[in-house]
Formats: structure tokens, C-alpha cells, sequence
């Protein structure tokens, strides 16, 4: 892979290999015990906020949010580092679904459009913190896909827009808050390291909630498989 | 003319509100991709569509102008009753995935070759698109703007290997990247003209290779790039005028 870094590919990965799994098993388990459902988060399924990023079932759907994925997350993780690449994304994808779940409280959703927002948002915060002709272009580029996004997500049905807002507000805030690698000092540097670790244990510790919860079927299954 | 690349054109604030990084050229087929997908949408026949695209029994009996519609037109949705639903949402993304990758790539393009290069070579590789696409699919109609698109990309792939510089290679491997993932969505969907695609990136590739930079050209080359275009334009206005003069006045039945 190309220009590939780490988080990015292991995002890739990772959400590949669950729609596998998923389409291969033909089972809607994942799905009914990952997906945004705010009944069920209410019920105590917090987990759900991040496994829902991470889950597809359609085909189209994974490809279109693989593709952005492919085509943002390099950009993003060589600007900002993996650390603060990865916590950036992981605290989209939360706002996102938490925002979702304000909107739209009956409906599930899963995706990882709200962390590829995201991802958007942390570029709008480049041309914000960098003056330079690139950062202003591709502000601009970024601006203009995620206007794109949202047309599309207005005109056709199936689409959340909560999530995708709450996500680029997210992405843009934690970008912004963190700043660029280069001028961090050695103890902002410390933070966001451990902002990713935390992000990456949570993480974790969500899917490990996730299988928990379907091997002792302690969870509010939507049941739309 | 120096040895930088970059022309910066004058912009004016309204333009710039509307599509921010937008030049002449991407702006303009932009435009009219989407009037002529309106018309199908809105203006209540399907005439446009079955008089412009590609399709090789009308283009032997003598439509030749269609090579070049095709890669104007976009099916419009159908608000007929008990049309189903993915019908809409197939011809909806077909025209906003192709406006999509043409802001994204044609902006680029435009900013780096110049309008006149962008359009003769988004001109040839739409009609290199459509006579791959009938070679290979003689039976089968077909329309829309990818392969332009695609030639775009191979517009951009011939940018890396003219220039060795970090942002050239950089932009070559993603545009790689996006052509093979375009195949692999090809190869997996349905109502996906690869032959098209192909055509078109082979087609973008070779006369943007042929064209090379603006700024290191004589000129002499400019000259005669700004003739193609001009060429280009005036084979795609005739091209329209023939299918106009085809609806208006049905000179060729259809099917």
C-alpha cells in the first residue's frame, strides 16, 4: 500500500476484515450488538458508541468509507503523527454516534463515516493552524467534501447526517486542541501519547465488551437480521 | 517563461464562495454535466439519453457525435410510479460520484496543466472511453463523465512520471491507487462500463504525457496545445449541435 501509515491501515484492516466476517457468516450478530442503538446504550451498552464505527453490512457502504478512509488518513496521519491521528478518530466516531443518538434516538446506525469526518474536520484545522498555500488549498478541498457529503446524505436515504456532523465537529475540535507535532513541546507530546493509548485501550476494551456481550447474550438486540 | 509550474489566475469572491480551488474548465463541464442531468430528470423525456449515448449500432449508422455526449449525460431518476427506489439511488450516484471525482481531480489537473492540456486530454480520453467501450461492449449502451475522469487520473499518473518531484510521486501513487480501487468497484458492481474506464485512463495518460508541463515547454508546443483545445471544444460543440439537430427533428429512429 502506498503512502499507507500505521493507524491508517490498521483502521483499514480492521474494518475490512469485520465486514468479511459479517458478509462471510451471514449472521446480523455484530451488527445487532455493535450498531448505535441508543435504547440499548441507555440499557448500559456503552461500548456501542465506538464498535458502531468499526461495523458495515452493505457493500457500498464499506467501499465509499474505505476509499475516504484511503484517501484522508494518510494526509491526516502524516500531518498530525499516529497519535494524534488516532485519538482524533476515535473521539469522532464517539461524538459522532452520541450526536446521532440525540437525532435520531429510535433508529440504529453504524458506520465509519463519523471518524472520516472526522478526519475532514482535523484538515479544516490544518488551514487553521497552518498560514501556508497547501494547508489553505487543501482547508478549502476539505471544506468543499464535506459539503459534498452532506448533500449526498441530504438527497439519499439511509444516510446519518448527525453522526457525519458530530464527527467533523469532533475531529476539528481535538485537531485544533492538539495542535501540530512540530511545535508541541515535550509535555504535550507525553499527552496526546497517552490520549492515544487511552483511545486505544478503550477501544479494546469496547470490543472486548462486544464479544462478552454476545457470548452470554446480555445485550438489547435490535433484531433487524 | 519560467521554470515554476504554478500559474495563479485571478479569482473573483463569488466564484471563490461557490467552488473554493475551482478553475475555468472543471467548473464548466461541471455545469453542464449537471444541466444535462437535470433535463433528464426534469424535462420529461428520455430523448437526450437515447439520442446521446453511446450505443454502436447508431454510431456505424453514423452518430459519431455520440463518443463525445456520452460523457455529458447522466440517466436522470425516474419519478414514474413503482420505479423501485435503487434505481434513483443507482442514477444518483452515478452523476454525483463522477461530479465528485471530477471537482477532486479536475482541479488539480487544470491547476497543474493549464485549461488548455486539461480539456484536450479529458476530450480524448472520453472518446478513447467510449471507442474502447464499443470495441468491447458493442451491444450495450452506456454514458457518463468517467472515463474523462479517468483520464484525469492518468492525466495525473503522467504528471509523476514528467516530474520527479515529492508531490508528483505522491500524487501518482494515490492516483494509482484510486484507478485500481475504480476497477475493483467495477469488477465487483453491476452497470459498470470498465472497457470505458480503462479507455479513458490510457487515453488521459498518453496525451497528458504528450502535452508535458506548462512552463518548461517553448512556445511553439504552447501554441499548438492551445490549438488541440481549441479543436477539442469545437469537435464537442459539433458534436452537440448534431445531437440537438437529432432530437429536434428525429432524423434517426431510435431502435
Amino acid at each position: 500500500m502506498p503512502d499507507g501509515k500505521m493507524a491508517v491501515v490498521l483502521l483499514l484492516l480492521v474494518n475490512s476484515a469485520l465486514f468479511v466476517a459479517i458478509y462471510v457468516s451471514g449472521s446480523m450478530t455484530l451488527p445487532d450488538y455493535g450498531a448505535k442503538f441508543l435504547p440499548g446504550i441507555l440499557r448500559g451498552d456503552w461500548y456501542r458508541l465506538i464498535t458502531a464505527g468499526y461495523l458495515h453490512v452493505q457493500f457500498l457502504h464499506i467501499l465509499m468509507n474505505m476509499i475516504g478512509l484511503f484517501n484522508i488518513g494518510p494526509m491526516v496521519e502524516e500531518v498530525y503523527g499516529t497519535r494524534r491521528m488516532f485519538a482524533l478518530y476515535t473521539a469522532a466516531t464517539i461524538f459522532g454516534f452520541i450526536l446521532s443518538a440525540m437525532w435520531s434516538p429510535r433508529s440504529f446506525s453504524l458506520g465509519a463515516s463519523a471518524g472520516i469526518f472526522g478526519l475532514l474536520g482535523a484538515l479544516i484545522a490544518y488551514g487553521v493552524h497552518s498560514k501556508s498555500f497547501a494547508a489553505k488549498h487543501l482547508q478549502q478541498q476539505c471544506l468543499m467534501n464535506a459539503g459534498i457529503g452532506f448533500l449526498m446524505g441530504g438527497f439519499m436515504p439511509m444516510i446519518d447526517n448527525a453522526a457525519h456532523l458530530g464527527g467533523l465537529a469532533g475531529g476539528f475540535v481535538v485537531a485544533y486542541l492538539a495542535g501540530l507535532p512540530e511545535e508541541a513541546t515535550p509535555a504535550k507530546e507525553k499527552f496526546w501519547g497517552l490520549a492515544a493509548l487511552a483511545s486505544l485501550l478503550l477501544t479494546l476494551l469496547a470490543f472486548f465488551e462486544l464479544a462478552r456481550r454476545i457470548m452470554t447474550h446480555n445485550a438489547l438486540a435490535i433484531g433487524a437480521g | 517563461m519560467g521554470a515554476v509550474g504554478f500559474r495563479l489566475t485571478k479569482r473573483t469572491p463569488l466564484l471563490e464562495w461557490l467552488m473554493p480551488n475551482g478553475k475555468m474548465a472543471v467548473g464548466l463541464i461541471l455545469i453542464v454535466n449537471v444541466l444535462f442531468f437535470a433535463v433528464n430528470t426534469f424535462g420529461g423525456t428520455r430523448a437526450l439519453v437515447q439520442y446521446g449515448e453511446k450505443w454502436l449500432p447508431a454510431i456505424q449508422n453514423g452518430d459519431w457525435y455520440r463518443l463525445i455526449t456520452a460523457g455529458y449525460l447522466h440517466q436522470g431518476l425516474s419519478f414514474a410510479p413503482r420505479t423501485p427506489t435503487w434505481m434513483s439511488v443507482v442514477q444518483f450516484l452515478h452523476i454525483f460520484l463522477n461530479m465528485a471525482g471530477l471537482y477532486n481531480v479536475g482541479t488539480i489537473v487544470e491547476e497543474i496543466y493549464g485549461t488548455r492540456r486539461m480539456f484536450a486530454s479529458y476530450s480524448a480520453a472520453t472518446l478513447l472511453g467510449f471507442i474502447l467501450s464499443a470495441m468491447w461492449a458493442p451491444r450495450v449502451p452506456s454514458l457518463g463523465a468517467s472515463a474523462g475522469i479517468f483520464g484525469l487520473l492518468g492525466a495525473l499518473i503522467a504528471y509523476g512520471v514528467l516530474s520527479k518531484s515529492l508531490v508528483a510521486r505522491r500524487l501518482q501513487t494515490v492516483c494509482l491507487m484510486n484507478a485500481g480501487i475504480g476497477f475493483i468497484m467495477g469488477g465487483f458492481l453491476p452497470m459498470i462500463d470498465n472497457a470505458a474506464h480503462l479507455g479513458g485512463l490510457v487515453g488521459g495518460f498518453i496525451v497528458a504525457y504528450l502535452a508535458g508541463l506548462p512552463g518548461w515547454v517553448d512556445d511553439q508546443r504552447e501554441k499548438l496545445w492551445g490549438l488541440l483545445s481549441l479543436i477539442s471544444l469545437l469537435l464537442t460543440l459539433a458534436a452537440f449541435y448534431e445531437l440537438f439537430y437529432r432530437v429536434l427533428f428525429r432524423k434517426i429512429p431510435v431502435f
